[in-house]
């Protein structure tokens, strides 16, 4: 890479490298792997420099390697560090909409156990908030499938923190509208 | 918007706050892509770069066509020095007794080289334990091992005397443990172990000689050769990017002689 593209990586790394650690966070569910999965993906990022030729399209490029070495990186060490499962985790006791925390702690829980790719597509939907059009396309799946995956996702949560299903299907699919 | 979602983007922005970007990460991005540049370099034999980003391109594809359960068939290759696939004239007497020295002798095992930590007893033991539930009370003698980089999972070359006589195998550490790759009869006179196995963009071809071997090198047409990437004294790695039933392997003494010659299996 020559100077001026270093530069400019830099830049980018600078610039983003906060908001794709979240992600990556989310994504794996602790701070090493996050860190790791970051740095991997952004020296992949860094040998594919020359080739990404649209600046707009490099936090899609990005996202896509996360994903996909983080679903690399599960399907070699889902044995040993993670179990993905449709069961979700006990519901807590005594859960109450208005204890927040205790809610929002049983949800991390649950996103934590779902399927590595709903858990992608929760992540890029309700954090990233990405459109539909936009998760399928770094997923590399269809807008049908990642409606499905959400909708499933969103079950196993509700289910995991007792609440109710209070919103109508088109908005469970719909979801981050964009 | 149900609730669920409304406590979904919440509880995702409060859980993301917690990771603390590490203040040195550009540095460690740039080494890690050089490191993997190196890699990627080497397992290419060399070729161009835009080769190499058209590995990159394919990662997911290969990864999918080489899952453990359609790893290409391996198998140990015996090449005495009179082996008449070998473009080298029979050795003499003298030369034949200079090439003994490359044998994997079982009386006599190579020594272990590569990573100094596959060998340590930690790590060794559940490839043991593994290959001992197959073999009882055979003991591996480790000849190589590595931690591979991508998966950050163990890999090793071993020999073993086993009720069947001396066997020869490719361990690794797998989802499930440790997987048994390759599990060979040792053919008398073997100066060469060849282990394709899968690998994070390509499957890898694995080499295993003496130490004492000079060069390792690989024909993915049968007849130009380039060099392997050393591992280590007398182990080579290079992408299998031959045709099965073509593509050939050759070791190089120190002297300059032609150790082993054979199709890759």
């Amino acid at each position: 890479m020559d100077d001026g593209a270093a530069s400019e990586f830099r830049g980018y790394v600078a610039a983003r490298s906060a908001a794709l650690l979240r992600t990556a966070y989310l994504l794996t569910g602790n701070h090493a792997d996050a860190e790791d999965l970051l740095q991997t993906a952004l020296a992949k990022t860094y040998l594919a420099w020359r080739t990404i030729r649209d600046p707009g399209a490099v936090d899609a490029y990005v996202h896509r390697v996360l994903v996909n070495t983080r679903t690399s990186w599960w399907r070699r060490r889902r044995h040993l560090t993670e179990i993905a499962t449709d069961e979700v985790p006990e519901r807590p006791r005594e859960t109450d909409l208005g204890e927040h925390v205790a809610v929002r702690d049983a949800l991390w829980t649950a996103v934590l156990a779902l399927p590595r790719k709903q858990r992608a597509v929760i992540v890029l939907r309700y954090y990233e908030d990405l459109s539909e059009a936009e998760t399928a396309r770094i997923l590399g799946i269809s807008v049908g499938t990642v409606k499905s995956t959400t909708a499933k996702a969103l079950a196993k949560l509700r289910e995991a923190v007792g609440l109710r299903d209070d919103s109508a299907p088109a908005e469970i699919n719909g979801g981050a509208h964009r | 918007m149900s609730g669920i979602e409304d406590e979904l983007r919440t509880t995702l922005r409060t859980q993301a706050n917690r990771a603390q970007l590490p203040l040195d990460l550009v540095p460690r991005v740039e080494s890690r892509a050089r490191s993997m540049r190196r890699r990627r370099n080497a397992a290419a034999g060399g070729v161009a770069t835009l080769a190499v980003v058209g590995l990159v391109v394919g990662v997911s594809t290969l990864l999918g066509g080489h899952s453990p359960e359609h790893t290409p068939p391996l198998a140990s290759s015996s090449a005495p020095p009179t082996l008449a696939a070998s473009p080298s004239p029979s050795p003499t007497g003298t030369a034949k007794a200079a090439l003994s020295a490359y044998v994997l002798d079982p009386a006599d095992p190579w020594p272990y080289r590569g990573d100094p930590r596959v060998s340590e007893a930690g790590t060794l033991a559940p490839f043991q334990r593994a290959w001992e539930s197959r073999h009882p009370g055979s003991k591996l003698h480790p000849l190589w091992g590595e931690i591979y980089e991508p998966s950050q999972l163990p890999e090793l070359v071993a020999f073993a005397q086993t009720s069947d006589g001396p066997r020869w195998a490719f361990l690794s550490g797998s989802a499930n443990g440790v997987r048994i790759v390759v599990d060979q009869p040792l053919k008398p006179h073997t100066t060469a172990l060849l282990a394709t196995v899968p690998g994070d963009e390509v499957a890898r071809l694995i080499v295993v000689a003496a130490p004492e071997a000079k060069t390792i090198r690989y024909a993915a047409d049968g007849r130009n050769y380039t060099d392997m990437y050393a591992l280590a004294p007398g182990v080579a790695v290079h992408p299998r990017e031959g045709t099965p039933g073509t593509d050939r392997v050759q070791v190089i003494g120190a002297e300059g002689e032609q150790i082993f010659e054979d199709l890759v299996p």
